[in-house]
This record gives structure tokens, C-alpha cells and sequence, in this order.
């Protein structure tokens, strides 16, 4: 993984369902991959919303945590075919 | 590709709205994004009192007396169309957009609106039209095509459909 691209933020707090999930979408169009995103959102639907993203189109989800009502995901968004 | 897909292409998605009401398009169109941002491609058929309000929302003119009439009985626009509960002559509908604006949720036109941008593709039903009074859409002004049920079925052959 290059250093470069390891540190891509995507800050969702505030947006509720279905928002975040579009906005990951339209970073992973702008992003030919491979690179590291970190999202964070507070909306109660995230973190099922954003498993359910990365099952679904294929991309890895590396980690995830929680703190005070923001869940941080960790995204590595994969080479486009 | 698709939006958000690094995956064999996800299933394409077929709404077809009938509803006119707002919670139902409300509905249609989160599930819409959403399908959007997994990547799926989506088709979305408007008939009855969903082309109502849709063509209403972009200006669509109604031909003749009785269409007129029956625009002068129907919302305008999508802000205007009412909740199938708590719609109180329209008080409840406003409470609504108070609750979303206070909660950061984004209102109908802004899921519309996005929908579009993400490669939705809107289609009207001809029939439905000629029936409400419609005049043929100015295509400028309103995004999408008008069909009829076998364009509808052509979309629907291997997609997951939601009738709303």
C-alpha cells in the first residue's frame, strides 16, 4: 500500500441513512484504488450500514471502532478491474 | 462500471411507484440511493399518482379543461404531496420537514435529486399521463422518458422489482 494514499478521511458525522453510504460510493468512483479510507459516522445505521456496503461491493473492510457515538471504519477500497 | 462496484455487477433495480403519497416516494427514493451506492443500476417507472407528482414537481402542463381541473386537485409539487398518516390538511407534512431539517436528514427533492446524479433513470407512464390530463413532458425540464408496460417488463426481466 502506498503511504500516499493511506490516509483518505471521509468525515460523515451528522448525515443520517442513506448518506453516508452515497458518499462512500461517490469517493470509491473518484478513487481508482487500492487506498485506505477511514470513515467516521454517528448515525445509529452506520456500522450495519457500512458492512453491509463493503459485502456487497467487494471492498475489505480492515477495521472498525467505536467511541463516544462515532464509528470509525476502516475501508481499503480495491483495484478496480 | 457502476457506482461503488469492484464486484461482478450487483442485480439492477426496478421500482415501480404508484403512490403519489409522500412517505411512499420518500421510500422509493431512499431505497433508490442506496442501491445506487452499492453499485446497482436503477430504473424507476412512475405510474398513476407517483407520475402525478413527479410531472406536477417539474412543471409539467395538463391539457384542457378536466386536466386543469384535476391539477387544481392534485400537489404540485413533492413537498406538497401528502403523508399517508399524520397529514392534517398539511400540518403534519410540515412537521415533518421541521423533524428532518432538525435531525440532518435530507428531504425528498435532495434524494431526487441525488438519484439522478448517481445514474438513476426515471420513466413515465404514458397511459397514466394521457389519463391525469398530462401534456407530453418538456424534456428539458424533466429528466427520464415516457413508456408504457412493456418497457417496464423489458426492465424488469432479471432485476429485483419493488412495487411501491
Amino acid at each position: 500500500m502506498d503511504a500516499d494514499h493511506d490516509n483518505l478521511q471521509l468525515d460523515c458525522r451528522g448525515m443520517k441513512c442513506p448518506r453516508p453510504i452515497v458518499e462512500i460510493a461517490k469517493l470509491r468512483r473518484r478513487e481508482s484504488g487500492p487506498v485506505l479510507v477511514r470513515v467516521t459516522g454517528d448515525d445509529l445505521a452506520f456500522e450495519s450500514d457500512v458492512r453491509a456496503w463493503c459485502e456487497v461491493t467487494g471492498n475489505a473492510l480492515k477495521n472498525l471502532s467505536s467511541d463516544q457515538g462515532n464509528v470509525v471504519a476502516t475501508i481499503e477500497f480495491g483495484a478496480r478491474a | 462500471m457502476a457506482l461503488g462496484a469492484t464486484t461482478p455487477p450487483s442485480p439492477r433495480l426496478c421500482l415501480f411507484c404508484m403512490s403519489g403519497q409522500w412517505d411512499r416516494l420518500y421510500a422509493a427514493f431512499t431505497i433508490a440511493n442506496g442501491a445506487l451506492a452499492i453499485g446497482q443500476e436503477v430504473d424507476i417507472f412512475f405510474a398513476f399518482w407517483a407520475a402525478s407528482t413527479m410531472q406536477s414537481a417539474s412543471g409539467t402542463r395538463r391539457r384542457g379543461l378536466l386536466g386543469r381541473l384535476m391539477g387544481l386537485m392534485m400537489p404540485s409539487s413533492v413537498g406538497a404531496a401528502p403523508m399517508s398518516h399524520l397529514h392534517f390538511g398539511g400540518l403534519g407534512r410540515r412537521l415533518m420537514s421541521f423533524v428532518m431539517r432538525r435531525e440532518g436528514v435530507d428531504d425528498l427533492p435532495v434524494l431526487i435529486k441525488q438519484a439522478e446524479e448517481l445514474g438513476a433513470r426515471f420513466h413515465y407512464c404514458d397511459t397514466s399521463m394521457r389519463l391525469l390530463g398530462f401534456a407530453a413532458p418538456d424534456p428539458k425540464a424533466v429528466s427520464g422518458e415516457v413508456c408504457g408496460v412493456t418497457t417496464f417488463l423489458s426492465a424488469a426481466r432479471g432485476a429485483q422489482v419493488l412495487f411501491i
